[in-house]
C-alpha cells in the first residue's frame, strides 16, 4: 500500500489518481464524522463532497508535522460549521440559568454504557436532534472541544454552549430510555 | 459534569469509535468534476521509477551500441561458405549448397571427416554437427576442386580458433580473407564517439499563468555522449540549485499597553459618607491588526538525468548541434526558513507562507541547440541556449496555477573526446 506521504506529494502535484488512492482510503471514516454532524446521508455526503475539494485545494499547505487523519478530520468538521451556519435558522437558545433549574429538579439516573441500543439506533438520535444540541455535542463529545472553542467555532456564547450539550444529554437520555426499558423487559421475560 | 453525563459521552463515544460508512460511488464523480489535476502521477512521482526507466534505457543503449560494433566486426571465428568447398591434398571434395557457417569449436583434431593422407601431418576436417557438408562422393571434377591455402599452410594446417581467421567463401570461387586482430575489416563503420563534458547554466524560471517574479537558479553538470557519425545520445548528472524569493505574509496587532478594568464597584459606608472603591485588572491592548510581510529565500537542489538525442555538424573546428528530450529532477535537500518574529510586543493572527514551494520531483522536455569549437584535438568549448519546458508542475500545485512553467539560460562548458 502507498504510504500517506507519498500519497500527499503526488496529490501536492495535481496527481488526480493519487488523490482518488485518498479518497479510497479515507472516504467511509470521513463519511462516519459527516454522518454525525448531518440530518441525514444527503447532507452527509454533501459535507463529504465538499470537505473532499478543500482537502484536494489544501493539500499543499499540509506540512508533516501532526496527523494527516486529524487534518482532514478538522477540515470535514470545519466544513459542516459551514453548512451549519449556512442553514442556520431561528433558534431559541435556553440560558443556562433556566438549565440549573431544571437540572436541580432532576434525580441523577445513570446509563449503562453497554446499554442495548445498537449504532444504527443511536445514529439515528444524534442525526434527528436539534441542529445547535447535535453541533455541540458532537464537538464536545467526540472532537474534546473545551465550550470556549464551540463558542468561537460556531459564534455563539460560552453559556449557550453548555445550555446546548445540557440540552442534547437530556435529549439522548430522553430518546434512549425506551430502548433501555425495552431490553429490560425482554429480559425479565426471556 | 455529572456522572450521569460522563457517561452518556461514553457511551455514545463507544458506539461511534470507530464508525464508518461507504460512501456511493458518484460522490467521488461528484469531487472529481470539481477538482483539477491529471491522472497521472504515480510513475512520474515516483524517483526509484524513475531512475529504473532511465537505467534500463542506458544499458539499452549501451547494449546496442555494444551490438553495432560487433556487427561491424565480422566473427573471427567463422568460416562461410556456399558451395564446393573442398580442401585437403589429397583432393577429396565436398560440396553443400547451403551458406553455412561453422563455429570453430566445431573444428577439431579429433572428429574427421577429411583425412589426410599423411598421417604424420596435421589433420583437420568438419565435425559431425555438419553432416551435410560431407558428402560420401568421390571427387568427380578436378575442376570443382580448390586447395586454398593460408598464411604458411605449407604444413597444411588450417588456421584454428586461437589464429582467429575469417574464412569467406563466395559463390563460385573460394575467395577466403583473412581478417586478423591487426588487419582491416571491411565495410568498416565508424566507432561510436565517447565525449564527456562539464557545464555550467545559469537559467531564468518563467509563470505563464501567475504574477510571480522570474526565479533564478544555475546548474553544474556532467554529460557523457556517444556520438554516431552525425547523431548523438547524450545523459549526465546534473546538480540544480534554486533560490526562490518566498516570503511569509502576517497579520499581527502591536501591543500598546495596558488599562484597568473595573469588574466591581462597592460601596463602603464611612463618616464622611459612602466611598466607592473600584476593583480593577489589568488588561493588555493591542493595536488594530496590521498587515506584513516577511521575505526569506527558499533554496532548492536538485538532481538531474537527462536523455537526450541530438544531431551534429562539423566544420573544421566549429560544429553545431541541436539536441532534445526529457530530463528527469530529483529534489536532494532544501531550505525554507520559517518566519521568526521576535518582536514580543507583536501578537500574530496569521501566518501565512505566500511562496509556491517546489515539488520533490519533476520532469521536463530539454531542447537546447549551440555550437562547439574545438581548442584541442580532443578539447572544445561548448556553447549552448537552453530552454526547459516543466512537463509536470515544478510547485506545489496549490499555490500556483501554472502548471507548465518553464526556464530559459545558457549552457556553457568543456567537452573531451575519448
Amino acid at each position: 500500500m502507498v504510504s500517506d506521504q507519498k500519497i500527499i506529494e503526488a496529490c501536492g502535484k495535481g496527481s488526480r489518481k493519487a488523490f482518488r488512492e485518498l479518497y479510497r482510503k479515507y472516504a467511509p471514516v470521513l463519511l462516519g464524522i459527516c454522518t454525525r454532524y448531518s440530518n441525514d446521508i444527503n447532507e452527509a455526503e454533501d459535507i463529504l463532497q465538499e470537505g473532499f475539494i478543500k482537502i484536494y485545494n489544501k493539500i499543499g499547505s499540509f506540512r508533516s508535522e501532526g496527523s494527516f487523519e486529524g487534518w482532514m478530520k478538522r477540515i470535514m468538521i470545519n466544513t459542516a460549521i459551514n453548512h451549519y451556519h449556512k442553514n442556520l435558522k431561528h433558534q431559541r437558545y435556553v440560558e443556562i440559568s433556566e438549565i440549573h433549574e431544571q437540572l436541580s429538579n432532576e434525580k441523577d439516573r445513570e446509563i449503562d454504557p453497554e446499554l442495548p441500543v445498537n449504532k444504527e439506533i443511536i445514529l439515528a438520535i444524534v442525526q434527528n436532534m436539534p441542529e445547535g444540541y447535535r453541533f455541540v455535542f458532537n464537538m464536545f463529545v467526540f472532537e474534546g472541544y473545551s465550550h470556549a472553542e464551540i463558542a468561537d467555532k460556531l459564534g455563539v456564547s460560552v453559556n449557550t454552549s453548555k445550555t446546548q450539550l445540557f440540552k442534547a444529554r437530556q435529549y439522548l437520555r430522553k430518546k434512549i430510555q425506551p430502548y433501555i426499558k425495552e431490553s429490560v423487559q425482554n429480559n425479565i421475560n426471556g | 459534569m455529572n456522572r450521569d453525563s460522563k457517561h452518556m459521552d461514553e457511551v455514545f463515544r463507544n458506539r461511534f469509535q470507530s464508525f464508518e460508512a461507504q460512501p456511493p460511488e458518484y460522490i467521488w464523480d461528484r469531487i472529481k468534476a470539481n477538482i483539477p489535476g491529471n491522472n497521472s502521477g504515480t510513475l512520474f512521482s515516483n524517483p526509484v521509477s524513475l531512475a529504473s526507466i532511465a537505467a534500463i534505457i542506458l544499458i539499452a543503449l549501451m547494449l546496442g551500441i555494444n551490438t553495432i560494433k560487433q556487427e561491424n566486426i565480422q566473427p573471427a571465428n567463422s568460416i562461410q561458405k556456399n558451395q564446393n568447398i573442398a580442401t585437403s591434398q589429397d583432393n577429396t571434395a565436398y560440396q553443400n549448397t547451403n551458406p553455412v557457417t561453422i563455429p570453430a569449436q566445431s573444428i577439431n583434431t579429433t572428429d574427421i571427416s577429411l583425412q589426410n593422407e599423411n598421417p604424420a601431418g596435421p589433420q583437420t576436417g568438419f565435425g559431425k554437427s555438419f553432416p551435410s557438408l560431407v558428402s560420401e562422393e568421390k571427387p568427380s571434377a578436378r575442376e570443382n576442386i580448390r586447395v586454398f591455402t593460408m598464411g604458411n599452410l605449407s604444413s597444411r594446417k588450417i588456421l584454428a580458433e586461437n589464429d582467429k581467421p575469417n574464412i569467406h567463401a563466395d559463390n563460385q570461387n573460394l575467395k577466403p580473407t583473412y581478417n586478423s586482430l591487426s588487419g582491416n575489416i571491411q565495410n568498416y563503420r565508424a566507432r561510436p564517439e565517447l565525449v564527456m563534458g562539464v557545464h555550467f547554466s545559469p537559467e531564468v524560471m518563467f509563470y505563464p499563468e501567475d504574477n510571480i517574479n522570474n526565479q533564478n537558479s544555475y546548474r553544474f553538470d556532467l554529460s557523457a555522449a556517444l556520438h554516431f557519425s552525425d547523431f548523438f545520445v547524450e545523459t549526465g548528472l546534473g546538480l540544480n540549485f534554486s533560490k526562490d524569493q518566498g516570503g511569509y505574509s502576517y497579520d499581527y496587532q502591536k501591543y500598546l499597553g495596558t488599562y484597568d478594568d473595573v469588574y466591581e464597584v462597592t460601596f463602603d459606608s464611612t463618616e464622611n459618607g459612602v466611598i466607592p472603591t473600584y476593583h480593577t485588572s489589568p488588561e493588555d491592548v493591542y493595536d488594530s491588526v496590521s498587515e506584513s510581510y516577511h521575505p526569506t529565500k527558499n533554496k532548492y537542489t536538485y538532481l538531474e538525468i537527462p536523455l537526450l538525442i541530438g544531431f551534429k555538424k562539423d566544420y573544421k573546428r566549429i560544429s553545431w548541434f541541436v539536441k532534445g528530450g526529457p530530463s528527469f529532477a530529483f529534489l536532494v535537500h532544501k531550505n525554507i526558513p520559517e518566519v521568526n518574529i521576535t518582536d514580543q510586543d507583536i501578537l500574530l493572527a496569521l501566518n501565512e507562507n505566500k511562496q509556491p514551494q517546489r515539488v520533490s520531483s519533476n520532469v521536463q522536455f530539454v531542447l537546447g541547440a549551440g555550437i562547439n569549437y574545438r581548442i584541442h584535438k580532443r578539447v572544445s568549448l561548448s556553447f549552448e541556449p537552453v530552454f526547459r519546458y516543466y512537463l509536470t508542475s515544478a510547485y506545489e500545485r496549490s499555490y500556483i496555477r501554472s502548471k507548465h512553467t518553464y526556464s530559459a539560460g545558457v549552457r556553457a562548458g568543456l567537452l573531451f573526446n575519448f
